[in-house]
C-alpha cells in the first residue's frame, strides 16, 4: 500500500510539481490550496506526511501546523514546511509550531524526495 | 586533531574567554539595588554561548558546568529569583571556574581535583535556592552498547546527540536518523539514559534520549550534519572527527571499539584517575607541599613559554604574506624598468614601481610593527576583579575607573607591567585607601576611587595609578629612610626624592604588613621592571588627598606621527600628538617681558615663546628675521608653549630609536629617528623642553 502525503500550497504550479514528483516516487498524494482546506481534507484520513507552504490565504502554514498538532490524530505525524527563507527565523517558527523539518525553496525534485525520505 | 579543527578551537577559546570576561564585567558593573534586565540577558546569553560553543567544539565538561550557571541565571532573568550579593559572588566564582576549565581544556587536561571540588561545592550552593535548577540526576549505571558492528579501517566521527525534548511532538522519526547514519558506514551506539528523569517527573511526550555514537565512514561531515538537520539545535549535537588514520588511538578509544566500553564510563574513569603527585604523596615518597611547589614551578615554566609567543590573527599574517608577494612583483617591475632606464617607457615604469614600493614598504612596516602592539587593556582587564576582591577582603568600598585601555603598547611592555601594576593597585587599595569610617570622618565619600589611566604622550606612554586616599606620610617615610640608612641624618630631600624612596627594596612604612600587599613582591619590583623598560616613575602625593604614581615608559619599538621641522641646519621631529597648530607671527606679536623672556598673546592667552635655536644651542647667530617668526604651538600636561622654528618640513611617520641605548639620556630629546635620506633627526620631548626652558628662565632670572 502506497503511503499518503497531503501537499498544501496556494500556488497550483507548485502543488502540481510536488504531486508529480511524489507520485513518480510511488506515493499517493492529496492536495489543498490553503490551511482551512487542508484541515478539511485531512480530517479522517490516515496521512503519513503533510507538506505545507507558509504564506497562504485564510490560514497560513504555521497556524496549520499548530492546528494539526492540536488534533490527536496528527500529534506525531511528520510535517514539512516549505519556506523561501534560508535564515533561521522561519525554521525556528516552524519548529516551535511543531514542524518536523523544512524544505527551502527553490528546490529540485531530487531535493524534495531526499527530505521526504528523511522524515518517513 | 586536524589543523582546521585546531584553528576553530583557538577561536573558541578566545571567544569563550572574552565572553567570560564580559560576564565578569557585567556582574561587577551591576547595581544590585536596581538590576538592569538587559544585564541579566547579557549574562545569560554569554553563559549560553559558552555552553553551546564548548559543546560544539568537544569540551563537554565546560559545557556541562556552564549549563549549570545558565540554568541558575534563567530564573533570575525571568525575575523569579533575585540577584543577591551572594549570588553575584557565586557567579563570579563560576566565571573563574569557566576560565579555569578553558585553561585546562586548552591544554587537553582535566580540571584538577581541587577545582573539581570547588566546582561541586559551587554547583551545590547554586542549587540551594529552590527556584534554581533542579539537581542533576544520579550518575549513570554502566551501559553496554546496543549494537556493535565489526571494525573497519578508516576515519569517521564521534558523535554525541541529545534528542530535542519536543522530538516526538514534532513528529521526528529518531529511528530513521540511525538508519540513515548506518548507510554512511559502520555504527556503534551507546544510549545515555542519565538524562531521563524519574518516572513520576516524566512527561511521556518529552524525549530524554541521548546517545554516544561512533561512526566509521569515509563520508565528509556535511553528510552527517545533513542527517541531523532537523534535530540539531546547536548544543545538543557534537560531531568530532575520529583521530586521523595512522594516529595511535588512545586506550579509551580502543576499549570503546573492541570491548564496547561506553564513552560515559571512560569519562568517569578518567575523572577518578589519580595524578602523579597524589600517587607519590599516597606512597609517602614526597610531601604534599613539595608537590605543590613543583606544580607551581611547572606552571611558571608554562606561562613563560606562553608569554614568549605572540598570538597573531591569521588575517594579519595573510596580509603580510600578500604584501611580500606584491613586493616580489614590484621588484620584478623595477628590474625590468632598470634595463630600459634610458627610454621614456622605462622611466615611467620605474617611477610607477617606485611609488608602489613606497606604499608597500610603508604598509609592511606598519603591519610588522602592529604584530607586536597590543592594547593595554590586556593588563587592565584583570583589575576590576582584583579591586573588587580586595575591597571585599579589607571591608573597603572601592571603585575602579579606567581610561585609555585602547592605548597600544609593545607586548614585552605589557608582560613586564603586569607585576608592577598589580602591586601598585593592590597597594593603593590596601595602604592608600582609608577605612570607611576614617573616610567619612574626614568628609570624603565612603566609596574610594582608584583611577587607572593609560595615555600616549610626546613619545612616551604614561600609565597612572591614582587613589583618593590619605596620601603618603612624609614624616614616616623620612624616619624609615633614616632607619634603613637610605638617608643620611640631616639630609633634606625634596618631596619628590622622598616619595621615590618607597620604591627602594625592603621599604615598607606599614608596621603590620598585611597578608595582601606583603606577598612576594615589594614596591622595588615596580622600580626594577620600569627601569628595565627604560622608563621612570613619578610620584605626586598630597596628604589627605591621595597619591598618583605615574609610570613613564618610552616607546622604544613604536612608530610616531611626527612633524619634521628645521632649526638652523638641523632637522627635528615634534610628536604630532603634542602639536596644536603652527603659524607665522607678524610685526610685534611677540613681546618681551621680564627683560628677556618672550611671550605671544594668542586669543587672549599669553604663551611663552621658546627659541629652539638657543635652547638646543644650534646655529647660533643665524637667527631669522625678528619680525617674522614661525611658531609651533605645542601642549603637554596642560601647559602650552610656542616653539620658534625656522621651517616646517612636513608630516611623516618616523620609527623611534632610543637615544638612551645608543648614547645617553638627553633632556628635551625623547629619541632619534632615521630620515629618508639616511640622516639622523632627533625627536623632541615637549615636556622636557618646557622643563629645560623653565630651568633656563630660572637661571636667567
Amino acid at each position: 500500500m502506497g503511503r499518503l502525503i497531503l501537499t498544501v500550497d496556494d500556488s497550483s504550479t507548485m502543488r502540481q510539481m510536488i504531486t508529480f514528483t511524489l507520485k513518480g516516487a510511488g506515493f499517493d498524494v492529496l492536495e489543498a490550496g490553503d490551511g482551512v482546506e487542508a484541515l478539511e481534507v485531512a480530517t479522517g484520513k490516515k496521512l503519513d506526511l503533510i507538506i505545507t507552504d507558509v504564506n497562504m490565504p485564510r490560514m497560513d502554514g504555521i497556524t496549520l501546523v499548530q492546528r494539526l498538532r492540536a488534533l490527536p490524530q496528527f500529534k506525531f505525524t511528520p510535517i514539512l514546511v516549505l519556506t523561501t527563507e534560508s535564515d533561521a527565523s522561519m525554521k525556528q517558527k516552524g519548529k516551535e509550531a511543531g514542524a518536523t523539518g523544512w524544505i527551502v525553496k527553490p528546490f529540485s525534485p531530487e531535493k524534495l524526495l531526499d527530505v521526504v525520505n528523511k522524515v518517513i | 586533531m586536524s589543523d582546521a579543527m585546531a584553528q576553530f578551537r583557538d577561536a573558541f577559546f578566545e571567544e569563550a574567554t572574552e565572553l567570560a570576561d564580559g560576564m565578569e564585567a557585567t556582574l561587577l558593573g551591576m547595581d544590585l539595588a536596581a538590576v538592569e534586565v538587559e544585564d541579566l540577558h547579557t549574562l545569560f546569553r554569554a553563559a549560553h554561548s559558552i555552553k553551546g560553543n564548548a559543546a560544539t567544539f568537544g569540551f563537554p565538561e565546560v559545557a556541562a558546568f556552564t549549563h549549570k550557571l545558565e540554568s541558575t541565571l534563567e530564573p533570575v532573568r525571568q525575575g523569579t529569583r533575585a540577584m543577591t550579593p551572594d549570588l553575584r559572588e557565586l557567579m563570579l566564582q563560576g566565571v573563574d571556574l569557566i576560565r579555569s576549565h578553558l585553561h585546562h581544556a586548552r591544554r587537553g587536561e582535566a580540571l584538577p581535583a581541587k577545582e573539581q571540588q570547588v566546582q561541586e561545592a559551587l554547583v551545590a550552593r547554586l542549587q540551594e535556592d529552590p527556584a534554581s535548577a533542579p539537581p542533576a540526576p544520579p550518575p549513570p549505571p554502566g551501559q553496554a552498547p546496543v549494537r556493535s558492528v565489526a571494525m573497519q579501517g578508516g576515519r569517521g566521527f564521534s558523535i554525541r546527540f541529545e534528542a530535542p525534548a519536543d522530538s516526538f511532538r514534532r513528529g521526528i522519526n529518531l529511528e530513521r536518523l540511525f538508519r540513515d547514519l548506518a548507510k554512511l558506514g559502520t555504527l556503534q551506539i551507546w544510549p545515555d539514559l542519565t538524562r531521563t528523569p524519574k518516572v513520576e517527573d516524566m512527561d511521556p511526550e518529552d524525549c530524554h534520549l541521548a546517545w554516544d555514537i561512533r561512526l566509521e565512514t569515509a563520508h565528509p561531515q556535511i553528510d552527517v550534519d545533513d542527517i541531523f538537520e532537523f534535530v540539531a539545535e546547536g548544543d545538543n549535537l557534537r560531531i568530532q572527527p575520529l583521530s586521523p588514520e595512522g594516529a595511535v588511538p588512545s586506550l579509551g578509544e580502543i576499549l570503546q571499539t573492541e570491548a564496547g566500553v561506553s564513552p560515559a564510563d571512560i569519562r568517569e574513569a578518567l575523572s577518578q584517575q589519580k595524578r602523579l603527585g597524589e600517587l607519590l604523596v599516597d606512597m609517602g615518597k614526597v610531601k604534599p607541599e613539595a608537590v605543590n611547589k613543583a606544580l607551581d614551578q611547572q606552571q611558571k615554566k608554562r606561562n613563560q613559554a606562553e608569554a614568549s609567543t605572540v598570538r597573531v590573527a591569521t588575517e594579519k599574517i595573510d596580509r603580510l604574506v600578500n604584501l611580500v608577494g606584491e613586493l616580489v612583483i614590484t621588484q620584478a617591475m623595477l628590474a625590468q624598468a632598470s634595463q630600459q632606464s634610458n627610454t621614456m617607457l622605462g622611466e615611467e615604469q620605474m617611477s610607477a614601481a617606485l611609488l608602489q614600493l613606497d606604499r608597500q614598504t610603508r604598509e609592511l612596516q606598519e603591519r610588522v610593527m602592529g604584530i607586536r602592539m597590543v592594547p593595554v587593556e590586556m593588563v587592565f582587564s584583570r583589575f576590576p576583579r582584583m579591586v573588587h576582591e580586595l575591597g571585599k577582603q579589607l571591608g573597603k568600598d572601592v571603585e575602579l575607573v579606567m581610561e585609555g585601555q585602547a592605548t597600544e603598547l609593545d607586548k614585552t611592555f605589557i608582560e613586564m607591567l603586569v607585576d608592577p601594576l598589580t602591586h601598585l593597585v593592590r597597594n593603593a587599595v590596601d595602604h592608600g585607601m582609608e577605612d570607611k569610617e576614617e573616610r567619612l570622618k574626614t568628609g570624603k565619600p565612603a566609596m574610594g576611587t582608584i583611577a587607572l589611566r593609560a595615555s600616549s604622550r610626546g613619545g612616551h606612554i604614561h600609565i597612572e595609578v591614582k587613589d583618593d586616599g590619605k596620601g603618603l606620610n612624609r614624616d614616616r617615610i623620612y624616619q624609615k629612610a633614616l632607619d634603613r640608612g637610605l638617608l643620611q641624618p640631616g639630609a633634606r630631600p625634596s618631596d619628590e626624592e622622598l616619595n621615590l624612596l618607597i620604591f627602594e627594596p625592603g621599604f615598607s612604612t606599614v608596621e603590620q604588613v598585611s597578608d595582601l600587599s606583603g606577598r612576594g613582591v615589594g614596591m622595588d619590583v615596580v622600580k626594577q621592571n620600569v627601569r628595565a623598560l627604560g622608563g621612570r616613575i613619578e610620584v605626586e602625593s598630597q596628604p589627605g588627598r591621595g597619591t598618583l604614581i605615574r609610570l613613564v615608559l618610552p616607546l622604544t619599538l613604536a612608530i610616531l606621527d611626527g612633524l619634521t621641522v628645521r632649526v638652523a641646519d638641523e632637522t627635528y621631529v615634534f610628536p604630532l600628538a603634542s602639536v596644536l597648530e603652527s603659524f607665522q607671527t607678524k610685526g610685534d606679536d611677540v613681546q618681551t617681558v621680564k627683560g628677556d623672556r618672550e611671550v605671544i598673546s594668542l586669543r587672549g592667552e599669553f604663551i611663552p615663546v621658546v627659541r629652539l635655536q638657543s635652547l638646543l644651542a644650534v646655529g647660533a647667530g643665524q637667527s631669522a628675521a625678528a619680525d617674522r617668526t614661525l611658531l609651533v604651538l605645542v601642549e603637554s600636561e596642560g601647559r602650552r608653549a610656542a616653539m620658534a622654528v625656522d621651517e616646517l618640513l612636513g608630516q611623516q611617520q618616523v620609527v623611534i630609536k632610543s637615544l638612551e641605548t645608543h648614547y645617553r639620556r638627553v633632556e628635551g630629546i625623547s629619541g632619534a629617528t632615521i630620515l629618508g635620506d639616511g640622516r639622523v633627526a632627533l625627536i623632541l620631548d615637549v615636556p622636557g623642553l618646557m622643563r629645560l626652558e623653565a630651568g633656563a628662565a630660572a637661571v636667567g632670572a
